[in-house]
C-alpha cells in the first residue's frame, strides 16, 4: 500500500512540477506576446506618424483586434503604392529634366540661373556665345561683375526687379556691346515662397530694333513726304483732282473745291460725269483711260457760271500707272484761263482794230499823195487842201502811235514823265471842246465853270490828251447825239473835272472793266472806232498826277467820268 | 467615356488613425480599378482631422482626392489622378 501510496505521491509531485513548468512557460509566452504586441504598437505608431496621423490608442483597438486588423499590412501596402508613385514621379521628373536641358541648350536665347547673391549657377551655350565667348567658365561669378562692368547693377536690372517683386520681370532693349536684348527674369521659389534662384533669359532684338528704327525713319520720311505733298497740293493755285479709272474723285485740293464751289465731303466719291454734266472732261478722261494716253491739254467750261458768265479752265490730264502698266488713276490739273482767253481774244481784236485804225488814215495819205503827184490837174487851192488833209491824217496816225507807245510804257511799268506846271484849266478845256464842237455838230457841248479862276498843277499836253480821250468816248458812245457837259468844280485842295454824256451808258460789269487794256465797251459795233487803250492810258495819266478817276454810268442813262487835279500851290485858299 | 462605379466607405463615428487606416485598406483593395479610372471611392466621415490625413495619404499614393462639406460631415472622393 505504502508503495502504492508512494507511487501516487511521486506522480502528484511530478504533475505539480509539470503544471508549474507549464505555468511558467505560459507566463513567459504571455510576457513574450505582450512585448511583441507592444513592439507592434510602437512600429504601427511609428508608421502612422510617417503617414501624418495620430498614434493608435490601446482602447481603440485591443491586442487581438490589432492582429486581426493588421495596420502594418495596410500601411505597408500603401507604402508600396507610395513608392511606386514616387518611382513614376521620378521617371517623369527625369524626362522633364532632360527635356528642359535640351530646350535650355537648343533655344536661341541666352539663359542664366542666378542664386540670391547673383552668382551664376548655370547657363546655356547660347548665353556663353553671346556674352562670354572667350571665358572658360563663368559659374560662380556674379552677373554684375561680368555683365555690368561698372560693378553696380545697371538701371532696369531684371534680377533686382525679380528679387524686389517676387514676380516675373522684363526689361526691354537692354544694351550690351552694341547689341540689344529683351531680358525676362523668372523667380524660382522655395516652399515658403521665398525667391531662391532667378532664371534670366536674354532674347537678342538687335536686328528687330534696327529694323524698327529703319521702319520708323522710313515712316517719318513717308509722313514728311505726305505732309509735303499735302502742303503742295493744298497750296497750289491750280485745281488738282485725283480720280480712279472710272472717273470717281478720290481727292480734290482746296483750289479745285473753290473752283467747283463744293466742300470736300461732297466732292470726293462723286464721278466726273456727276460733277461736270455739260462738259467734255468726263468723256475725255474715259478715252484717255481706254487709249492709255493722256493727250494734250484742252480748254473746257467747268463749274457752272459766275455772274452769268461761264468760266473757262485749261485741263491737263496725267495718268497714274500700276506696276503692270494699266491705268490705276490720274491727276487732272485745272487752271482757270477765263481772263487769259478773253485777253487773247482782245489782243486779237486789237491787232485787227489797230490795223484798221492805222490803215484808214494811211489810205487817205496815200490817196492824196498820189493826187499831189498829178499836180497839173489840180489848182493850187486844191493841192493846199490835199496837203492839209495829208497833215491831218498824219497827225491822227501820230496820235495813234503815241497811244501805242504810252501803253507800251505802262505795260513795261515805266512812269510816264510829266512836265507839270501851273496852268489855267478852263482854256485847256475850251481848246478841246472847240475841236469837238467843230467835228461833232450833232452834239451840244456845254462847259460849266466855277467862278474862281482854276489854276491846276499839271502837264498841259497830257491833260489835253485825257480831255480829248474822254470827249472822244462821250461822242462815240452817244451815237444819237445829245448833250455833252464838262463841269469844273473846285475845293481847297483840288479841282474836279466831270464829263457827262447822254449816251448808251454801261453796265456795272462794263464799268469794272473799262480801264482794262484792249477792252471796248461795245466791240461788236463797227460804228465805234478805237483800239481799247484810251481809258487805260487816261487812268494812268491821272494816277501819274497823283489824282483819281471815277465812273458813274447805267445802261441807257449816259455816263459821267470825273477826275481830280491838284490845284497849283498859289491857288490854295 | 465608361461610367465610373462608385464604391462607398462610411466611417462615421470613427476617429484617426482608425479612419485613415480603414480608408487606406479600402484604397489598397481597390487600387487597380482606381488607377484605371473604373471606380471612385466616396469616403464619408465626420472626423475633420481625416479631411487632411486621407487626401494627403492617397495623393502620395498617386490618386486624386477632393473634399466636400456635407450636412452631417464630409465627403472625400478618391479617384485616378489626371495625367
Amino acid at each position: 500500500m505504502a508503495t502504492g501510496q508512494g507511487k501516487k505521491s511521486a506522480a502528484g509531485v511530478g504533475l505539480r512540477a509539470e503544471i508549474e513548468r507549464l505555468r511558467a512557460e505560459n507566463d513567459a509566452l504571455r510576457q513574450h506576446d505582450s512585448e511583441l504586441v507592444h513592439y507592434l504598437r510602437g512600429k504601427i505608431d511609428q508608421l502612422l506618424g510617417v503617414v501624418g496621423t495620430l498614434p493608435l490608442r490601446a482602447d481603440e483597438l485591443d491586442d487581438d483586434g490589432l492582429i486581426a486588423f493588421d495596420p502594418i499590412g495596410i500601411i505597408s501596402d500603401s507604402f508600396v503604392q507610395v513608392l511606386h508613385t514616387l518611382q513614376e514621379t521620378n521617371d517623369r521628373l527625369r524626362a522633364a529634366r532632360d527635356e528642359i536641358a535640351a530646350i535650355y541648350n537648343a533655344v536661341g536665347a541666352g539663359i542664366v540661373v542666378l542664386d540670391r547673391e547673383q552668382r551664376i549657377l548655370s547657363y546655356n551655350q547660347r548665353l556663353k556665345e553671346i556674352f562670354f565667348p572667350h571665358n572658360k567658365s563663368i559659374v560662380g561669378h556674379t552677373c554684375v561683375s561680368l555683365m555690368c562692368r561698372d560693378k553696380s547693377p545697371a538701371p532696369g536690372c531684371v534680377f533686382a526687379k525679380v528679387m524686389a517683386s517676387g514676380q516675373r520681370a522684363v526689361t526691354q532693349e537692354w544694351a550690351f556691346n552694341q547689341h540689344y536684348f529683351d531680358v525676362v527674369g523668372m523667380p524660382v521659389k522655395d516652399r515658403q515662397g521665398k525667391v531662391q534662384q532667378v532664371v534670366i533669359v536674354y532674347h537678342e532684338v538687335t536686328e528687330r530694333k534696327e529694323g524698327e528704327e529703319e521702319l520708323c525713319r522710313a515712316l517719318n520720311q513717308a509722313v514728311e513726304a505726305q505732309q509735303n505733298i499735302a502742303a503742295i497740293v493744298s497750296s497750289v493755285c491750280e485745281g488738282l483732282l485725283v480720280v480712279d479709272p472710272s472717273g470717281t474723285l478720290l481727292l480734290a485740293n482746296p483750289a479745285a473745291r473753290g473752283m467747283l464751289s463744293l466742300p470736300a465731303e461732297e466732292v470726293v466719291g462723286q464721278t466726273l460725269q456727276q460733277l461736270f454734266l455739260d462738259s467734255e472732261l468726263p468723256g475725255r478722261w474715259l478715252r484717255a483711260v481706254q487709249q492709255n494716253n493722256a493727250g494734250e491739254p484742252f480748254d473746257d467750261h467747268l463749274g457752272g457760271t459766275e455772274g452769268g458768265k461761264s468760266r473757262c479752265y485749261q485741263v491737263r490730264m496725267a495718268l497714274l500707272h500700276a506696276a503692270d502698266g494699266t491705268v490705276r488713276g490720274g491727276v487732272l490739273t485745272l487752271r482757270e484761263v477765263t481772263v487769259e482767253r478773253e485777253l487773247e481774244k482782245m489782243k486779237s481784236d486789237f491787232v485787227s482794230t489797230a490795223a484798221h485804225e492805222l490803215r484808214t488814215p494811211l489810205t487817205s495819205i496815200l490817196g492824196f499823195a498820189e493826187l499831189l503827184q498829178d499836180s497839173e490837174n489840180f489848182s493850187l487851192q486844191e493841192r493846199a487842201e490835199f496837203a492839209a488833209l495829208i497833215h491831218d491824217r498824219a497827225e491822227k496816225l501820230s496820235e495813234l502811235i503815241d497811244e501805242l507807245l504810252d501803253i507800251s510804257r505802262i505795260e513795261a511799268g515805266q512812269v510816264i514823265s510829266l512836265a507839270r506846271q501851273a496852268i489855267p484849266l478852263a482854256p485847256l478845256v475850251e481848246t478841246s471842246l472847240k475841236f469837238f464842237r467843230h467835228s461833232s455838230p450833232r452834239h451840244q457841248f456845254k462847259l460849266l465853270l466855277s467862278t474862281a479862276p482854276l489854276i491846276v498843277y499839271a502837264d498841259p499836253r497830257r491833260i489835253s490828251q485825257v480831255l480829248d480821250n474822254l470827249l472822244s468816248n462821250a461822242v462815240k458812245y452817244s451815237p444819237e447825239g445829245g448833250s455833252i457837259t464838262v463841269q469844273l468844280d473846285c475845293t481847297t485842295e483840288h479841282c474836279t473835272v466831270s464829263i457827262s454824256d447822254e449816251g448808251i451808258g454801261m453796265s456795272s460789269e462794263q464799268i469794272e472793266r473799262i480801264f482794262d487794256k484792249f477792252y471796248r465797251v461795245d466791240a461788236s459795233t463797227t460804228a465805234v472806232q478805237g483800239v481799247g487803250l484810251g481809258m487805260t492810258i487816261v487812268r494812268d495819266l491821272i494816277k501819274s498826277h497823283g489824282s483819281e478817276i471815277t465812273v458813274k454810268s447805267a445802261p441807257g442813262q449816259g455816263t459821267t467820268i470825273s477826275f481830280t487835279l491838284p490845284l497849283s500851290p498859289e491857288e490854295h485858299f | 467615356m465608361d461610367k465610373v462605379r462608385i464604391e462607398e466607405l462610411n466611417v462615421y463615428g470613427q476617429v484617426c488613425p482608425s479612419t485613415l487606416l480603414l480608408a487606406l485598406r479600402e484604397v489598397n483593395r481597390l487600387q487597380d480599378e482606381l488607377h484605371r479610372g473604373e471606380v471612385q471611392l466616396d469616403i464619408r466621415t465626420d472626423n475633420r482631422y481625416a479631411t487632411a490625413t486621407i487626401p494627403n495619404a492617397v495623393r502620395n499614393m498617386g490618386f486624386d482626392a477632393k473634399v466636400r462639406k456635407e450636412e452631417a460631415g464630409y465627403l472625400i472622393q478618391v479617384c485616378a489622378a489626371r495625367s
